[in-house]
C-alpha cells in the first residue's frame, strides 16, 4: 500500500485531484493511498512525493533552477 | 553610465529568458552518517553508480557504494558542515568536467575550477570522467616518436605518440624532471600537454608551474593539481580529470602528452577512500580493484586511428619505489600495464650520472617504429656498447693491466656514458641528437678524453650550425643522415677535433 504525499500552496479543487490521481495510478505499482498537503512555501504548483522519488512541478522548484543555472 | 546599465538588465533579461525551466523528476535522500568525507544517504532509491549528488548545504558527492539501505558517497567539496538529517538529491549527471581549449596554460583543480587566479574558466563543453577507452578496432599502431630532448631516452628507450611509458624510481631521483624537460620539448612540436599532480606539496606544484612558465611550455599546457591538503576524493579523481581533458583534444585530431605525478600517492588516495566505505582490504590494505583503478586510467592513451581524426594521448605515468624495490604491489601492477618503464637509480643519480636512467633495467616496448631511421641507425649499437662497457667496467680499476680490446671498450664505454649526461631544462632537439651519435663513434674521436666530452659537443654543436645548418635541416625534413652529411660531419669532426685539442 503505497502513499503518495501531495503538496500545494493552496487547497486543491476537486477535478485536479482527480486529474492528478489519474496519472499517478498509472505511473506507480499496487494500491495507491493520496494525501493531500498544504505547504506555502512552494510558492505555486504541486509537488508528489512518491517515497524517495520527488516529481516536482512546483514554482519554488523552478526559481530553484533559475538561480542555479544563473551561478 | 546609463547605457551600460540598460545593457546589463537586458543581457541579465536574455539570459533568464534562455533557460529552459522544467518539472524535475529528483531522487531525494537524507543524510544518516557525515564524517571523514563520506556520507551515507537513505533513500535514494533510482541513484546510479558514479552520479553526482547535490547536497542541501552546496556540496557534491559521488555516489559509490550503493547499498540495498543506504548509500555511501564521497564529497567532493567538504566544508564540514553536513549535518546529519541533510537532503540530498540527485542531479541526473554523472561526473563532469569542463574540457576544451579554454583550460590550456590554466592551473585548475580535477573538478575545474582555477587555482591560478586568472580568472574563470570559459567554456561550456563538458566530458564525463569515466568513460570507457578507444575500442580495438579505433586504434592504430605507434608510429610517431614523442621526443623527449633527453638524448639517453630518445635514444635507447624511445617512446611512440600514444604510447604508455612509466617513469619509476625512489624519490628523488628526478622522475618529474624527466616528465617536465619533455613537456618542454613539445614546444612547437603541435603536443598539448596536460601534468595531473596528485597528493604532491603545494611548494613543488609552483615550481613546476613556474618552470613551465619561464621556458614558454604552459602556453600549451593544463596543470591539474590535487596536492596533499585535498580530500582523497579529488585526488582518487583527479588522474581521469586530466585523461577527459586530455581526450577532448585527443577526439579532435590532436596529440596530447600526459602526465600522471603520480600514481603511488594516487593509489593511497584510492586506500583511504575504500576503507572509509568500509570495502575489503586485500594486500597491503589495498581494495580488490586497485588494478583496475590504474589499468582503466591508462587504456585511455591511445593512438586514434585515422578514421577517427589519427589523435593520441602518450602517457607518462610516474611511480616511486621504497628502497629500489620495483617488486612491490603497486609498481608491479603498473609495470604490466604500461608499455615499457623508464628505470632511475639513487646510486647513478649520486654518481652525477643525470638523468639517472638505469640502461639495462629500462624498455620501451615499442622501440625502434617510435624512431626517426636517421636515429635508429645511429642508435643500433648504443645498448650493447654500453652493456659491454658495464660487463667490463669493473676492471677499471686495474688500469695499466688490461689488453687493447678491453681498453678500447671501456673508454668508449665512458666517452658515451659522459655524452648522454645531461643538464635538466635543456633539451636537445632530435637532429643534434643523431649528429653527436653518430660523430662519438667516429675515429677521430678517439684522441678526445671523457671529461672533454661535453665541451667538445657544445662546441661542435655550435661549429655544425654556423657552417653547415643543413645537415640539422636535413635531418629534420627527410628524417635521415644522407651519406653526403654523414661525410661531411666526419670531415668536420676531424678538423675539429685538431683545433680543439690545441685549445686545451
Amino acid at each position: 500500500m503505497k502513499t503518495l504525499r501531495v503538496l500545494s500552496s493552496k487547497p486543491l479543487a476537486q477535478e485536479s485531484k482527480e486529474k492528478i490521481e489519474n496519472l499517478f495510478i498509472k505511473k506507480v505499482e499496487g494500491q495507491v493511498e493520496f494525501v493531500y498537503e498544504v505547504d506555502a512555501s512552494v510558492i505555486g504548483g504541486i509537488k508528489v512525493i512518491d517515497g524517495s522519488i520527488v516529481y516536482d512541478g512546483t514554482l519554488a522548484g523552478k526559481l530553484e533552477q533559475l538561480k542555479q543555472s544563473l551561478r | 553610465m546609463a547605457i551600460d546599465i540598460k545593457n546589463i538588465a537586458d543581457l541579465l533579461k536574455k539570459q533568464v529568458s534562455d533557460v529552459k525551466l522544467e518539472n524535475q523528476v529528483v531522487d531525494v535522500g537524507e543524510v544518516i552518517f557525515s564524517g571523514d568525507g563520506i556520507i551515507k544517504v537513505k533513500g535514494l532509491k533510482n541513484v546510479k553508480y558514479y552520479e553526482v549528488l547535490a547536497i542541501e548545504n552546496g556540496a557534491s558527492a559521488i555516489a559509490l557504494n550503493l547499498e540495498e539501505e543506504e548509500v555511501g558517497a564521497v564529497v567532493l567539496d567538504d566544508d564540514g558542515s553536513i549535518a546529519q538529517g541533510m537532503q540530498v538529491k540527485t542531479t541526473g549527471k554523472l561526473m563532469s568536467v569542463p574540457v576544451g581549449n579554454a583550460l590550456l596554460g590554466r592551473i585548475v583543480d580535477p573538478l575545474g575550477n582555477p587555482l591560478d587566479g586568472k580568472g574563470s574558466i570559459d567554456t561550456d563543453k563538458y566530458r564525463e570522467i569515466e568513460v570507457p577507452s578507444a575500442s580495438i578496432m579505433d586504434r592504430s599502431p605507434v608510429s610517431q616518436p614523442l621526443q623527449t630532448g633527453l638524448i639517453s631516452i630518445d635514444s635507447m628507450i624511445p617512446i611512440g605518440r600514444g604510447q604508455r611509458e612509466l617513469i619509476i624510481g625512489d624519490r628523488q631521483t628526478g622522475k618529474t624532471a624527466i616528465a617536465i624537460d619533455t613537456i618542454i620539448n613539445q614546444k612547437d612540436k603541435n603536443v598539448i600537454c596536460v601534468y595531473v599532480a596528485i597528493g604532491q606539496k603545494s611548494s613543488t606544484v609552483n615550481e613546476v608551474a613556474h618552470k613551465l612558465e619561464a621556458y614558454g611550455a604552459l602556453d600549451y599546457s593544463i596543470i591539474v593539481s590535487a596536492t596533499a591538503k585535498d580530500s582523497a576524493p579529488l585526488q582518487y579523481i583527479a588522474p581521469y580529470s586530466g585523461c577527459s581533458m586530455a581526450e577532448e583534444f585527443m577526439y579532435n585530431g590532436k596529440d596530447v602528452l600526459i602526465v600522471y605525478d603520480d600514481l603511488s600517492k594516487h593509489a593511497v588516495a584510492y586506500r583511504t577512500l575504500s576503507l572509509l566505505l568500509k570495502r575489503p582490504a586485500g594486500r597491503e590494505a589495498y581494495p580488490g580493484d586497485i588494478f583496475y583503478l590504474h589499468s582503466r586510467l591508462l587504456e585511455r592513451s591511445v593512438k586514434l586511428c585515422d578514421a577517427l581524426g589519427g589523435g593520441s594521448i602518450t602517457a607518462l605515468p610516474i611511480v616511486e619505489t621504497q628502497a629500489g624495490d620495483i617488486s612491490a604491489y603497486i609498481p608491479t601492477n603498473v609495470i604490466s600495464i604500461t608499455d615499457g618503464q623508464i628505470y632511475l637509480e639513487t646510486e647513478l643519480f649520486n654518481a652525477g650520472t643525470r638523468p639517472a636512467v638505469n640502461v639495462g633495467l629500462s624498455v620501451s616496448r615499442v622501440g625502434g617504429s617510435a624512431q626517426i631511421k636517421a636515429m635508429r641507425s645511429v642508435a643500433g649499437t648504443l645498448r650493447l656498447d654500453l652493456a659491454q662497457y658495464r660487463e667490463l667496467a669493473v676492471f677499471t680499476q686495474f688500469g695499466s693491466d688490461l689488453d687493447n680490446v678491453t681498453k678500447a671498450v671501456l673508454t668508449h664505454g665512458e666517452k658515451l656514458t659522459e655524452l648522454l649526461k645531461q643538464p635538466q631544462y635543456r633539451p636537445i632537439p632530435v637532429a643534434k641528437q643523431v649528429v653527436m651519435l653518430y660523430v662519438i663513434s667516429l675515429p677521430s674521436l678517439l684522441a678526445i678524453s671523457k671529461k672533454h666530452v661535453n665541451k667538445y659537443f657544445d662546441e661542435f654543436l655550435k661549429y655544425v650550425e654556423e657552417n653547415n645548418p643543413a645537415v640539422y635541416s636535413d635531418i629534420d625534413s627527410t628524417r635521415l643522415l644522407s651519406d653526403e652529411n654523414k661525410q661531411w660531419l666526419a670531415q668536420a669532426a676531424e678538423s675539429f677535433t685538431k683545433s680543439f685539442l690545441e685549445k686545451i
